[in-house]
């Protein structure tokens, strides 16, 4: 098949003004997304993920490489303008998104004004996407103040896919909203995808939710992809520290299980202004060793469609244990949530 | 000692409305907290969790106003303190801790100097005996470079850092209770974790109490004693951790636990997906959940239930609660 989205040696530094340094948001960085194919991007603040996401949307430019759609490179003369609403963006906090002084409908309807569709066709494209994201019409009549956190956030999803997209970049969809309306937002993306043949990067750092979406998985860490492959294997068998320092941090509300692995990575990103020669997670890392400070570790291949950046991979080892501890949480948790309810 | 450290009873407060009569954002709310204990209340937002840390602490955000009940630190009522004593509890026997660790933070003095503040104001301490007592505590935080870190200005500090600062403040005086409320909200996951196990593990090192307000039910679970749910102004369910996460009772912690689930069809079960969240079921007479509950009753519409003992330490404010 052939691939929707492909970057290549991905890069974006920021310029500090009065200063010659530079932040490096992105250094280098390489993946792809099949048609129809979720792909998570996962990583802290700090990592650049956000920064990915707007460099596909060309809300910022690049420093270096390229960013092919459908085998075009979008830096390209009239390319960006030819794939107009095939790449939409929902962003983490539809409050500041939307135009607080617009009734909802009418944000929704924007994207569709853009592409030059007509006042009939519009109407009837808005209609359809309110109903398709579970709202009633009379709540699209409102204006963003009066919405809760999960009813602005599926009116930022109407707007995104009001234009049919090809891809859809979700950036941190449901990072603000409640556990509750958190797993409402994400069984309506996953069905919205099902049913719309879409393909999208989920941008987060919920490790749980993106185990649960996603079939395949880019680790970021300060600008670079550390680790990258299908999800299953990321999450079940991690082969980067870091990987397992996050897949370490998550805390499922059962106090029975353990925490997934006691590899806890020490303090806190570092700066992306200066960064260090060799890995950039040396500093944090149990097991980095002199050689680790010295060289960028390569991409080393270790299963199919699998890579990671690490020369300690191997004494990292491998164990399936975070997959144990999801899975029996999962079980468990469904154990519980079968006594009592009304199942007629 | 007898009796709880912390005893919330019967706790009100009101908030006026512009359209209708004051609605009350914390009603007949009772809360205990055993000296030594993390307490883990958890809740959605607006549930009222930070205007009863508020309450406790006597900082009720205008014009929200506390109308009926006690909040007593060792058999003190904190609500009806003078400010000059309250001045000497704050800080000294109760602090808190809040998720926007810059706020709290005065821009333009020394880290430093702001936690050797708190040992001059409440300890009594001198000018020299209290910059040790705060290089000790940034130490104890776990600050690399205590004595560079000293002289730093909270600007040029990261959010985790600046935490740790906070937490170095509300700790230093050794206080009988610390209030966590969503006190890591703001920062990276890899490092959530890790402020939330440091603050447990001093809170516990100087025998402080502590409760901890979270969005983030997984937290608890690893962190708290005892768990309190609170929903829209009133714990709903109550035990230790086991019990409450284990053998959930109340349908409202039921559904929290199942939004952890990736089971479609037992998360429809305990979630009224059609339910309009932001409409309560006002009036005193009827269960608080009534209008998002899977198992609700006639009988729920027209009596409220009372917080009661399910089974021994475990409480839950249901008529039908899920007896396992």
């Amino acid at each position: 098949m052939k691939k929707l989205v492909e970057v290549v040696g991905l890069k974006k530094h920021f310029p500090i003004s009065g200063s010659k340094k530079v932040v490096q948001a992105i250094n280098n960085i390489s993946f792809h997304v099949m048609p129809g194919e979720t792909v998570g991007l996962v990583g802290e603040s700090g990592s650049g993920k956000t920064t990915v996401g707007r460099c596909l949307l060309g809300l910022t430019d690049v420093t270096d490489g390229s960013i092919l759609f459908e085998d075009q490179d979008l830096a390209g003369p009239k390319v960006r303008k030819k794939h107009l609403g095939d790449l939409q963006i929902v962003f983490q906090e539809s409050m500041e998104a939307l135009n607080p002084r617009l009734p909802v409908f009418r944000s929704v309807e924007e994207p569709l004004t853009t592409l030059g569709f007509d006042a009939a066709a519009r109407a009837e494209r808005v209609r359809e996407v309110i109903d398709r994201v579970g709202l009633s019409q009379r709540l699209a009549k409102l204006y963003p103040a009066e919405l809760t956190g999960g009813q602005l956030q599926r009116i930022g999803i109407a707007r995104a896919i009001v234009t049919r997209p090809k891809l859809l970049v979700l950036d941190e969809p449901t990072s603000m909203l409640d556990p509750t309306s958190r797993a409402d937002i994400i069984e309506l993306l996953i069905s919205l995808q099902a049913d719309l043949g879409m393909a999208s990067l989920f941008i987060s750092h919920d490790l749980s939710t993106l185990r649960h979406v996603s079939q395949r998985v880019a680790v970021m860490y300060l600008g670079m992809i550390v680790e990258q492959g299908p999800a299953r294997e990321v999450f079940g068998r991690p082969r980067h520290p870091y990987t397992v320092g996050l897949l370490s941090s998550v805390l499922l509300p059962n106090p029975d299980l353990p925490r997934p692995v006691p590899v806890a990575l020490k303090g806190e990103i570092p700066s992306p202004i200066d960064l260090p020669t060799g890995c950039f997670l040396a500093s944090r890392c149990p097991l980095a060793i002199e050689q680790c400070r010295a060289a960028m570790p390569p991409a080393h291949p270790v299963g199919e469609d699998h890579f990671v950046h690490c020369i300690r991979h191997e004494a990292l080892g491998h164990s399936d244990e975070m997959s144990r501890v999801f899975d029996a949480f999962e079980r468990e948790t469904e154990r519980i949530l079968s006594i009592g309810a009304r199942t007629n | 000692m007898n009796g709880p450290l912390v005893n919330v009873t019967d706790l009100r407060v009101e908030f006026p409305s512009l359209t209708g009569p004051d609605v009350a954002v914390i009603s007949g709310l009772d809360l205990a907290i055993e000296p030594g204990q993390v307490v883990g209340l958890v809740g959605e937002a607006g549930a009222g969790k930070t205007v009863l840390a508020r309450s406790i602490m006597q900082m009720v955000p205008e014009p929200g106003r506390v109308t009926k009940g006690r909040a007593e630190l060792q058999g003190e009522d904190l609500l009806t303190m003078s400010e000059r004593r309250l001045q000497r509890v704050r800080g000294a026997r109760i602090s808190m801790i809040t998720a926007n660790p810059r706020g709290e933070l005065n821009p333009l003095l020394p880290v430093g100097e702001q936690i050797a503040t708190m040992a001059r104001v409440h300890l009594g301490q001198g000018r020299k005996e209290s910059r040790e007592t705060a290089r000790a505590m940034l130490r104890k935080v776990q600050i690399s470079d205590p004595d560079r870190r000293y002289a730093a200005y909270p600007h040029e500090l990261s959010g985790g850092m600046a935490q740790r600062i906070v937490i170095a403040i509300a700790l230093v005086c050794g206080p009988q209770v610390v209030i966590a409320d969503d006190a890591t909200s703001g920062l990276d996951v890899t490092v959530q974790a890790q402020i939330l196990m440091l603050l447990r593990d001093l809170a516990r090192e100087q025998n402080s109490s502590m409760l901890l307000i979270t969005r983030d039910v997984g937290i608890t679970a690893h962190v708290c004693d005892r768990i309190a749910v609170m929903h829209q102004g009133e714990i709903v369910e109550a035990g230790d951790r086991q019990a409450v996460f284990l053998r959930p009772a109340h349908p409202y912690t039921i559904m929290l636990l199942a939004a952890f689930s990736h089971n479609k069809r037992l998360r429809a079960l305990w979630s009224h997906a059609d339910a309009d969240k932001a409409a309560p079921a006002r009036g005193e007479q009827a269960c608080s959940y009534v209008g998002r509950c899977p198992l609700a009753q006639a009988r729920c519409r027209a009596e409220k239930p009372m917080l009661r003992m399910i089974a021994p330490g475990h409480e839950a404010r249901c008529h039908f609660p899920v007896v396992r």
